[in-house]
């Protein structure tokens, strides 16, 4: 199983849901197997509501970025 | 003589049904309408360097019983200053994955906790429980019912622990503070993959497994194939299931979105499966009935259960969360190993081995080499972990898991001297 790194981006402090799981939180780079998830917010008001997410190939300094706002 | 003629008669009926299908009386229940599993208790406590350690028990008969509970007595008498407190390491035991011989240590620690650990030993390893199970096999009254009910062999393994160990303990016992996670480990007939004894597992099946027998679990991990008869489980989400199944999300992104299959195949797999149990939408697969084995056919080192509770989004450990979220950075992994390389005499023989010896490594050897595998991957995993904690200070996105350290301690019943091993 590989590693890999995902940054959400939100401008404020909210848990990372994958594919319905807590898996961290906002603003802070997640570790997450490589796969393809869901991801979401906690609590709503945060567009887009979820974002289809595939990691591979990611690294520890260039995480996947995703920008909710 | 007419004894022995009957004897032997009952012994062939009991030969004979061996051969047969037998419709098993089915040990689990369903889950009550609106009700489901409920999840482990919180693993993480709130000093998150605390040391939080997993154990994998492998098979491997009794011998895996005593190493287990060797390495126990040992975590036992260890402790680490917490604020000036010394707390014994075994009290931060969170999660105990096992497979067979493994699985009797595993839930008995699970059931009685560290005080009453040694009772194990007085109480069960001490005596020769194989023997007391050939005796009964040869018992004019087990022959009878082995042939003439529903009554299995591994019906009288399952017995034998719940009459000599277990005195009919259930997983809901299992549920008193600072317990670890159990996680017993079986090999599912059908699909080949590992069946864990879990709330989540349970919640597929549409089942309690707080009303389910620890005996039950053990046999199903330690039925070893030929020598004993598989253990059967009931599906009841194939019947009207009237729970409140929790979750399910993950099983329907792996298998809807175009890519998992692609990228991570193994998740996709487990999902496909959990769909399958579910009788989900366009299962791929129906499992009525569970049929379950040794779970060292698929997974002799429970090394797949303790990944998964370690690093699965999903799993309700929550243990990647509280990683990600730095409430644990100190993290220890032991892999015990009881798989014996022992001489089996077949080299120094110039006859051709026989039917039982070429059984026993068509068998055997598969499961050495699914172990070593095993292990191999859980290493890759621990320097992955490692490396990302020691990430560097401008990494972007200012990671929660700077400062994870993983400890990965394998222990081989290969690494003792011959004297040791006694």
């Amino acid at each position: 199983m590989s590693v890999e790194y995902l940054l959400v981006v939100y401008n404020s402090d909210r848990d990372v849901l994958a594919d319905g799981d807590r898996v961290g939180v906002t603003n802070h780079t997640i570790l997450l197997a490589s796969d393809e998830y869901i991801v979401t917010l906690s609590g709503d008001g945060y567009a887009p509501a979820s974002a289809d997410v595939v990691l591979a190939g990611t690294s520890i300094m260039r995480p996947k970025v995703v920008v909710f706002t | 003589m007419r004894a022995i003629i009957a004897g032997g008669l009952l012994a062939l009926l009991a030969i004979l049904g061996a051969a047969c299908d037998t419709i098993p009386d089915y040990p689990n229940k369903p889950l009550a309408a609106g009700t489901s599993n409920p999840p482990p208790a919180d693993l993480i406590g709130a000093d998150p360097n605390a040391p939080l350690i997993l154990i994998a028990f492998s098979g491997g008969g009794s011998r895996a019983a005593t190493l287990g509970l060797g390495v126990l007595d040992e975590l036992a008498s260890q402790s680490y200053p917490a604020r000036g407190t010394p707390v014994a390491l075994i009290d931060r035991v969170k999660v105990v994955s096992s497979v067979s011989g493994g699985s009797v240590v595993a839930a008995w620690f699970g059931l009685v906790g560290p005080a009453r650990l040694d009772e194990l030993e007085t109480d069960f390893l001490e005596r020769d429980n194989m023997k007391t199970l050939e005796w009964e096999a040869t018992d004019p009254l087990t022959l009878a019912r082995l042939s003439l009910s529903s009554y299995t062999r591994i019906d009288a393994l399952r017995d034998l622990l719940d009459r000599e160990l277990f005195h009919g303990a259930r997983f809901a016992d299992l549920r008193r503070p600072g317990a670890p996670l159990l996680v017993m480990n079986a090999s599912d007939m059908e699909s080949g993959e590992v069946f864990a004894f879990t709330p989540q597992r349970f919640d597929d099946l549409c089942s309690d497994l707080d009303q389910l027998p620890l005996s039950v679990a053990v046999a199903a991990s330690a039925a070893f194939p030929v020598a004993l008869s598989p253990m059967s489980l009931r599906n009841y989400s194939y019947e009207d299931c009237k729970a409140a199944i929790p979750g399910g999300g993950w099983i329907t992104a792996e298998l809807t979105l175009p890519l998992p299959r692609y990228i991570n195949l193994e998740e996709y797999k487990r999902a496909r499966y959990a769909n399958a149990l579910r009788n989900g939408k366009d299962a791929y697969r129906n499992e009525h009935y569970l049929h379950l084995l040794d779970g060292g056919l698929v997974d002799n080192q429970g090394v797949q259960s303790l990944t998964e509770v370690l690093v699965s989004p999903h799993s309700p450990a929550r243990i990647l969360d509280a990683i990600n979220s730095g409430r644990v950075r100190r993290i220890v992994v032991i892999a015990v190993n009881a798989r014996a390389d022992s001489d089996n005499g077949v080299g120094a023989n110039a006859a051709v081995p026989g039917l039982l010896k070429v059984v026993n490594t068509v068998i055997g050897a598969p499961i050495d080499s699914t172990t070593a595998r095993s292990n191999a991957s859980l290493q890759d995993l621990v320097d992955t972990l490692n490396a990302s904690g020691t990430s560097p200070a401008r990494a972007p996105g200012k990671p929660l898991f700077a400062g994870l350290r993983v400890y990965s301690i394998p222990v081989d019943f290969d690494q003792f001297l011959p004297e040791q091993r006694q």
